[in-house]
């Protein structure tokens, strides 16, 4: 297992390498300039001309390419805010926080009610149990969360005056944000439990289990659950790399200061470094997470684990 | 556990209500004012950003500022004309900083010379050498000094003193200590920024404070709030006292309803239409082709369409809130709408079949002034295709003469007029030798010379640059804005500053 782990965090760095070329690239043919951004309106075409030079956007691509990739890799440096003039890091760290906040807030909305919402579904099947569940979850999944975060505003914020309709804070800053952003996540991982149990609900074992007297809940929760757990992982390991880099929409409508709205500001004004530090902190992350979800899956089931051992231990027998 | 999780849900949405409760009660001695983007950094020596315009006379002082179009002194007693390129300023000698450092001529030098170093302040390039004199006189010379250069030479560059700025961890980043009343208490980089009146301003001379340092409430917060519809809400429920990012759709939501007030700002914004005139263009050597489309466009109905009546036509390539505006100007002719002219002009100009492309910045406004135009020059025969591009891409594509015919420009200056006109059509500006609009066209650079140099600069001069402009028809002016900033009825007195910003510490509660 150790060794699998091993191979795995080295895989990352050609990963990591291939992610940093990539959006280098995209940054490098996507039109706009950052020099004129930073200059404002007031500048000419010569000014922003001369501090194009100055910052070195006149280079070739492949100069500019290899200075990034050295920068990074060689320094873990992922540079200055062209517009702010900070750290990227420092910047996307201090952001992080808030990102993470909502992020596993909404992993474990979606996780503890979902779940449950799907379970519920799968043993009441064609019921009118699975039917109000899987209308909430058909609603979840359609509803955009920026609508949704928008009306939430509206009444909670406007007309009633219950929550506060920006800004971080406490506990009550993060109640509209996280059920706007989670509702998507909640309503996939309802639909997502109610089919894997709906499969394994139909296995002879469980028959067998039924058979032999256990209780409901025993079968669901001791036979059934952990069986239909492989798809559900992966979901929620999906999810939490999607809700990191995904709550961009919901940052910019409650004002949130995490990596979404810090990257949109920086696309907005092609503030390069941000962007592409952005990407590769997520990229790394999301690298992690998917690890995660692998590990996860050897202490679920067995016969993956055996799997991973079992290599080992055919290396002995050979030798 | 599924009663558990459900319980400790409502027990969390209960809390949350009661706690929210109490966002919308505002103190008495602050006032919150809404911006749409975060300044980033604080530092005095970064680039002018949307974010940092917002906050920028709140925290900063400059040598002089502007109040009405007139220069007044801030931090400099008297500025001394010592010939055409050097200027001795005087500054108070009882000046100090938020920490109690005393700020001499060698700070606004160091200032000054930072400013220049951080190539992020481009009018600071006129500037050949900046030295002290004495303890309180700076000498500054100039490579090159157009109308108005000096005003804006003299508020670009905010000042600090040398010694806060080298104590400072991060160049100022987060933590600005300025000569200002107001000191940064709290900065969340993309969330808030909030500043205080620390009580010992240096200026204690009420007569001699310009309204942009004045700090007539104790406690100013600015949140940053990207999404405008949320800006409204934000205002709506009283959590920000002020903005003037409220959407135009928005602002008719205030007027009227009790507890608000919207109160209408001049601002130096104006918008221009520019003609391609590159070697090849449809618009080169076609003078009656670009006076056709001038007079088939109606600046009144783009005033009452696109802004619902809070702009009004112009009679320049640029607004009449500037001192150097000729006040003559507002009895002439100029470009008013006459579709019949518009379709002798285009006879004359022997087009037919046009197909142009007409390039602006996205935004609402922008859009509806695009749509105006592209019907009313349908009326000539000529089909417009609408090309809105963001502002980058926009920045990018104006210098580029195949991607546009027609551009909606933005004009606008902290000076003056003759800065106006010198930032479209002085060809020294542009890499590819022309003017805005790519023309090469040496008579309109010598008017523009003797209008923009200071020696030289007059109504004479100005009118003769104005009416060779009409007369080729390069570009012209549509509307200039009005602002509508809608606030609570907490602040009864709106203050903004040249810029078009809110000054919070100006404004009267």
């Amino acid at each position: 297992m150790g060794r699998y782990i091993l191979k795995r965090l080295l895989w990352m760095i050609p990963v990591m390498l291939g992610i940093a070329i990539l959006i280098f690239s995209i940054t490098y043919i996507c039109p706009g300039d950052p020099a004129a951004s930073m200059l404002g309106v007031g500048a000419t075409q010569v000014q922003i001309e001369a501090k194009r030079e100055e910052m070195g956007l006149n280079d070739p691509y492949i100069v500019r390419l290899g200075n990034y990739l050295s920068d990074v890799f060689l320094h873990f440096d992922l540079g200055d805010s062209y517009m702010y003039g900070t750290p990227v890091i420092d910047g996307l760290m201090e952001r992080m926080q808030y990102t993470l906040v909502i992020a596993v807030i909404c992993m474990l909305l979606q996780i503890f009610i979902g779940t449950p919402l799907g379970i519920v579904a799968a043993t009441h099947r064609n019921g009118l149990a699975d039917r109000i569940c899987m209308f909430i979850a058909m609603l979840g999944v359609s509803i955009p969360a920026f609508w949704l975060a928008l009306m939430m505003v509206v009444l909670f914020s406007v007309n009633l005056g219950w929550l506060p309709a920006y800004g971080i804070g406490g506990l009550e800053y993060y109640i509209m944000p996280c059920l706007a952003n989670c509702l998507a996540g909640v309503a996939s991982q309802a639909r997502q439990t109610r089919s894997s149990m709906l499969e394994v609900l139909r296995s002879d074992y469980i028959t067998t289990a039924k058979a032999k007297g256990l209780s409901n809940r025993t079968v669901l929760l001791r036979h059934a659950l952990p069986n239909a757990l492989i798809p559900i992982i992966t979901i929620v390991g999906n999810g939490m790399g999607m809700m990191l880099g995904g709550t961009v929409v919901i940052e910019n409508v409650f004002s949130i200061p995490g990596i979404g709205s810090y990257m949109t500001t920086a696309i907005n004004c092609r503030d390069y470094p941000i962007v592409m530090g952005g990407v590769l902190l997520l990229g790394l992350i999301f690298s992690l997470i998917m690890l995660l979800v692998d590990i996860v899956y050897a202490f679920v089931d067995p016969r993956i684990k055996a799997q991973y051992e079992g290599k080992k231990r055919r290396k002995k027998a050979n030798a | 556990m599924k009663k558990i999780i459900s319980l400790l849900l409502c027990l969390s949405m209960i809390a949350g209500c009661v706690c929210g409760m109490t966002i919308a009660s505002a103190e008495a001695d602050k006032v919150v004012v809404g911006i749409t983007n975060d300044p980033g950094n604080i530092g005095p020596f970064q680039g002018m950003s949307a974010g940092r315009i917002g906050i920028l006379f709140t925290t900063y002082e400059f040598l002089v500022t502007k109040v009405n179009g007139v220069r007044v002194n801030c931090l400099a007693k008297e500025i001394t004309q010592v010939d055409d390129l050097v200027y001795d300023v005087e500054i108070y000698d009882y000046i100090y900083d938020q920490a109690g450092n005393h700020l001499t001529a060698s700070d606004v030098v160091f200032s000054y010379k930072s400013g220049m170093a951080s190539g992020n302040l481009p009018k600071l390039g006129n500037i050949a050498d900046v030295v002290a004199k004495s303890d309180y006189v700076v000498e500054f010379s100039f490579s090159q000094l157009s109308a108005g250069d000096l005003d804006a030479l003299l508020m670009e560059c905010p000042i600090v003193t040398q010694a806060a700025y080298e104590a400072s961890p991060d160049a100022m980043a987060t933590d600005p200590v300025t000569t200002s009343a107001y000191q940064v208490v709290e900065y969340v980089s993309g969330s808030k920024i909030v500043m205080k009146d620390t009580g010992k301003y240096w200026q204690t001379d009420e007569s001699l404070i310009p309204e942009t340092s004045r700090h007539n409430i104790e406690n100013i917060e600015f949140d940053i709030i990207p999404d405008t519809a949320q800006l409204t809400n934000a205002l709506k429920t009283r959590a920000i006292d002020v903005s003037v990012w409220v959407s135009a759709t928005d602002i008719d939501s205030f007027k009227g309803v009790e507890g608000f007030t919207v109160s209408q700002m001049e601002e130096n914004l104006t918008e221009l239409l520019v003609f391609n005139c590159a070697e090849g263009s449809v618009f080169a050597d076609k003078p009656e082709l670009r006076k056709a489309i001038a007079y088939a466009v109606d600046s009144e109905l783009l005033a009452e369409g696109a802004y619902n009546g809070d702009a009004r036509p112009v009679k320049t390539y640029g607004n009449t809130k500037y001192a150097d505006y000729v006040e003559k100007w507002n009895d002439e002719e100029y470009f008013e709408y006459d579709l019949e002219k518009a379709k002798e002009l285009y006879a004359a100009s022997g087009a037919s079949n046009l197909n142009l492309k007409l390039m602006y910045v996205t935004g609402d406004e922008n859009a509806m002034m695009a749509t105006i135009i592209q019907a009313e020059l349908a009326e000539l025969g000529i089909n417009v295709e609408l090309c809105g591009y963001d502002s980058q891409l926009y920045n990018q594509y104006k210098y580029e003469p195949d991607q546009w015919d027609l551009m909606l420009d933005e004009g606008a200056s902290s000076t003056n007029l003759a800065n106006v006109y010198k930032l479209g059509w002085d060809r020294t500006g542009y890499v590819h030798g022309g003017a805005v609009n790519f023309v090469k066209d040496d008579t309109l650079q010598s008017l523009l010379e003797e209008a923009m140099t200071e020696a030289t600069h007059s109504d004479e001069t100005m009118d003769a640059f104005h009416q060779y402009l009409k007369e080729q028809c390069y570009g012209i002016g549509l509307v200039q804005k009005l602002s509508n900033v809608a606030h609570t009825d907490t602040i009864t007195k709106m203050t903004t500053c040249f810029r078009g910003q809110v000054l919070p510490g100006a404004c009267e509660y």
